[in-house]
């Protein structure tokens, strides 16, 4: 996106405002995933849970569809934690997978974008 | 209604927030407020009492249905129209329409559209 009036350098403001705040995001399942490999917690759990499950519709948004499909893998993994059920080690496993392969088509997307810009 | 809709916002993600209120304000010249969780969204639209009260479902504290219920409740805000905005697979047709929203957008949504969807959304009388 490429701004010339000032409502459009506003979006790209803001637009550029969600690429930068995506590595906390990560941080923030990371954290709750390390969190409930060493022990169950509903707000480990909810944490992971929301923060997937809110990227998922905010990053289609943004039309950054890289990061759609492993959004939703990860929130996929996290409800049922979220609605209570304690996660095996299998499970914990796949997440973190799926956490770097978010991580992944994060760099992806904004190289895209740099490059569209 | 008028040309020009008062909106409030009510979604706990920050960035999202952001994009639909610019996206309103400048597709549509609207005057947004938003709020980041469900007591501070009731808060205002009873402050503002807006043309339409757009609500995610998945939030924390409250979610999307009971901010619906407690306006729909309340005398001052029952006659507000309640738009939830909403990923497709947390939606639950028989609680949306038992809480009395008179609709749904599905994220994504399209920016250039949202006004547009809004405003076919409110100008119908929900189902009975």
């Amino acid at each position: 996106m490429t701004a010339s009036t000032p409502e459009e350098e506003l979006l790209e403001q803001v637009y550029r405002e969600f690429r930068e705040g995506l590595s906390q995001r990560l941080d923030t399942m990371r954290v709750a995933l390390e969190g409930l490999a060493e022990a169950y917690s509903e707000e480990s759990a909810e944490l992971f849970y929301r923060t997937a499950h809110s990227l998922k519709g905010t990053a289609a948004s943004f039309e950054a569809t890289e990061l759609v499909q492993p959004a939703t893998t990860l929130a996929g993994i996290g409800l049922p934690w979220y609605d209570g059920e304690v996660p095996q080690a299998e499970e914990i496993e796949a997440a973190l997978e799926s956490l770097e392969q978010l991580g992944e088509a994060v760099q992806r997307y904004t190289a895209r974008i740099e490059g569209e810009g | 209604m008028e040309n020009a809709y008062r909106v409030v916002l009510i979604d706990d993600d920050p960035d999202l927030r952001k994009l639909v209120k610019l996206t309103l304000e400048f597709t549509a010249q609207w005057q947004v407020s938003t709020a980041a969780d469900g007591a501070e969204g009731i808060d205002a639209v009873r402050n503002v009492r807006p043309d339409v009260a757009v609500v995610d479902i998945m939030m924390p504290d409250m979610d999307g249905y009971e901010v619906c219920r407690r306006l729909k409740a309340d005398p001052e805000t029952a006659d507000i129209p309640v738009v939830f905005l909403t990923a497709r697979k947390e939606l639950d047709e028989a609680k949306v329409k038992a809480c009395g929203a008179r609709g749904v957008v599905v994220k994504p949504f399209e920016p250039d559209r949202l006004a547009e969807e809004l405003t076919r959304l409110c100008g119908e009388e929900p189902e009975s």
